[in-house]
């Protein structure tokens, strides 16, 4: 159980991190930025709409926990 | 009043996007969650639609939703999920209801690619893309590893799995609302800037 939490955090920190170097000039894009340029696209933003729509049916909606 | 159809230009990210959805589809399928999978195939099959020029643009645009609006059907939306029992009638109605929604006024924005692939932008979308390509490939990987045996689940959890016995919780569930609502408002405002 420990190692799945510990690969979660780390993925959590990750995306952390990306937001914190992205504030910066360079070298990344900030992430309002970078959404602003994905968003753009209708099918970036179709499926991202959709992925967040499907975080909230998954945990609150469908069935969120498989049985073993 | 439609638009002549245009020709379809089909381009990296599209075929990115459209992959991704077909893969959840198929993982959502594989785990049973009929629904779910069905869902993320219609979208699939409507964007690849889209992209191949079968589907008429709209000339009209839609105009960004007020954000005094969106707060107000937010604030209605996290006090009914709130009050309302996990995977009951009342919380399917309203993510329905918000489903369609947000498809419907993200499909109404003008499409095409408004703003340049400057190198910043294109390092952080390679950046958020290994990071989140590792995510899926960790929950994967903790799912079907947790799908082995008996008792798996408590050894490899998935991310539901850690997460279920908090939202279960009033505190946990009233911040994954408020912080699912808060993402939703974000991607929304930034869908209206076009």
């Amino acid at each position: 159980m420990i190692l799945s939490v510990i690969g979660f955090v780390l993925c959590g920190l990750a995306g952390l991190a990306l937001v914190l170097i992205g504030r910066r000039e360079d070298p990344l894009a900030s992430a309002s930025d970078l959404f602003d340029t994905v968003l753009g696209s209708r099918t970036a933003r179709i499926a991202i709409l959709v992925l967040w729509w499907w975080l909230g049916w998954h945990f609150l909606v469908a069935q969120t926990v498989d049985p073993n | 009043m439609a638009e002549p159809r245009r020709r379809p230009v089909i381009t990296f990210g599209m075929v990115a996007w459209v992959f991704v959805l077909v893969a959840i589809a198929v993982v959502q399928f594989a785990r049973g969650a009929y629904i779910d999978g069905i869902v993320f195939g219609l979208v699939a099959a409507a964007l690849i639609a889209d992209g191949i020029g079968m589907l008429q643009r709209q000339s009209s645009r839609t105009r960004a939703v007020p954000l005094a609006l969106l707060l107000v059907i937010a604030a209605l939306c996290a006090v009914i999920l709130l009050l309302a029992p996990r995977h009951g009638v009342v919380a399917t109605v309203v993510f329905v209801a918000i489903g369609v929604a947000v498809v419907l006024v993200g499909w109404r924005q003008p499409g095409g690619e408004q703003k340049g692939w400057t190198p910043t932008r294109v390092r952080a979308a390679t950046a958020w893309s290994i990071a989140g390509v590792i995510g899926c490939l960790w929950e994967l990987t903790m799912y079907i590893l947790g799908s082995l045996h008996v008792g798996g689940r408590e050894s490899f959890p998935a991310l539901s799995d850690l997460l279920d016995p908090l939202i279960d919780t009033v505190p946990g569930k009233a911040v994954f609302i408020v912080l699912w609502l808060l993402l939703g408002l974000f991607l929304l405002r930034r869908t209206g800037r076009r």
